[in-house]
């Protein structure tokens, strides 16, 4: 594990400088530190995910998590420990959350495939207007993976091929979809 | 998506504000030392040391190998805490947990055989009141410790704050039980061995949920 830390750490002293000048309040060598430790923070995050789409979304949290706890980073102690413990411990929970919802969740194509009639009639995409609404406030690409996976009645491996990017990836869209519609409702409800 | 990133950061730079450093790990432990002596000056002051203190500093005896236990899981326990606190000191954590755990080997298993060895076959009487109150008040002693070590776990960033909580009891409820096993004159082996070598476990199990309660209302307010 640390073999495999250390090529990511080339500028361990400059990153170190500008980690202490940021909890000064340093803003612009901040933005530094924290642009300059991106490329290898997604490179670690990348090859332990597997999964490209959520690749972004825990390099953010890591960034979140740089930022709640940079006062516990001490100066005369250095840089890579501190912040490759933070990025493990991000990528670790990311890797359970995943194992939890593959735990819980009954894979999309299977339930498509199990519900595919002989000869799959249209459905009716009518929608009552309020799902309606709340499906046209989610964004382009989560509303377009469930409108085809759950409206259209595409497999998944079908949908990820008229959208032009992997399953895993368009199945990703549509559970964040799933779960922006249901607390959008949910939300109206109360 | 990585231009999302970008302005992450940007935005994360714009909102910098100066921090104040967490203070060292060994002045943090230093204060916890501190708050302890101040605890224990003020117990033993009320209670006294015990009178055979001196006879039984035999270092093959149990009174010193339980000793040495609780003062093992005392180190351990209040480092592990301070550690998990701070991202990247997993070394001091793995350090600790290891110390600890010879601790409690050393405490409640070669401590008491060893005190079951020296009691004899009719072992002196003991009311389970005794058993309680010891324990008690290795519990009470370990407060102000513990307030100490649960101060730096607030100020801090643990990845997994159960862990640095159960940490910070068992070794704070070992720095109470340091003190009752040298101010108690009990020689009755099923009270060495449960009110004073596995008070620390006992403690633990009792404080770690309050205790972890009070750290959440602190850090969510």
């Amino acid at each position: 594990m640390k073999k495999r830390e250390k090529k990511y750490d080339p500028k361990e002293a400059e990153w170190a400088s500008w980690m202490a000048a940021a909890q000064e309040g340093d803003s612009v060598l901040y933005e530094r530190l924290l642009q300059s430790v991106l490329p290898a923070l997604r490179g670690f995050v990348g090859a332990r995910l597997g999964d490209p789409s959520s690749v972004e979304d825990v390099v953010q949290t890591v960034l979140f998590s740089i930022h709640r706890a940079r006062h516990t980073y001490r100066p005369e102690r250095p840089f890579s420990p501190w912040f490759w413990a933070i990025a493990r411990n991000a990528v670790i929970d990311a890797q359970r959350a995943r194992n939890v919802r593959r735990r819980r969740e009954v894979p999309l194509d299977t339930i498509a495939e199990a519900a595919q009639p002989q000869a799959p009639a249209p459905k009716d995409l009518s929608l009552s207007p309020r799902i309606s609404h709340a499906l046209s406030r989610l964004p382009a690409s989560q509303r377009q993976a469930v409108e085809l996976i759950h409206l259209s009645g595409l497999s998944v491996a079908e949908a990820a091929a008229q959208v032009g990017v992997s399953p895993g990836a368009l199945k990703v869209r549509a559970h964040r979809g799933y779960r922006a519609l249901r607390q959008q409702l949910g939300d109206e409800h109360e | 998506m990585s231009e999302g990133t970008i302005q992450l950061i940007q935005k994360l730079s714009r909102a910098l504000r100066p921090v104040q450093r967490i203070p060292r790990l060994r002045h943090a432990a230093g204060g916890v030392v501190l708050l302890w002596l101040a605890a224990g000056t003020l117990a033993l002051a009320l209670r006294g040391l015990r009178p055979d203190l001196f006879q039984q500093l035999d270092p093959a005896g149990a009174f010193v190998v339980i000793l040495a236990g609780l003062g093992l899981i005392a180190f351990a326990g209040v480092m592990a805490a301070l550690a998990t606190s701070v991202p990247g000191r997993g070394m001091a954590v793995q350090v600790s947990l290891c110390v600890g755990l010879a601790g409690v080997m050393l405490a409640g298993g070669v401590g008491g055989l060893l005190v079951l060895r020296e009691a004899g076959p009719v072992p002196v009487a003991c009311p389970f009141e005794t058993d309680l109150a010891c324990f008690t008040l290795a519990c009470l002693l370990s407060l102000p410790p513990a307030l100490g070590v649960l101060t730096f776990i607030s100020r801090g960033s643990p990845y997994r704050p159960l862990i640095a909580v159960l940490a910070a009891t068992t070794g704070s409820v070992a720095l109470g039980a340091l003190l009752v096993h040298v101010s108690c004159p009990e020689s009755n082996p099923r009270h060495v061995i449960l009110a004073h070598a596995l008070a620390p476990l006992g403690g633990a199990l009792l404080l770690t949920v309050p205790f972890r309660a009070a750290l959440r209302r602190v850090t969510e307010s």
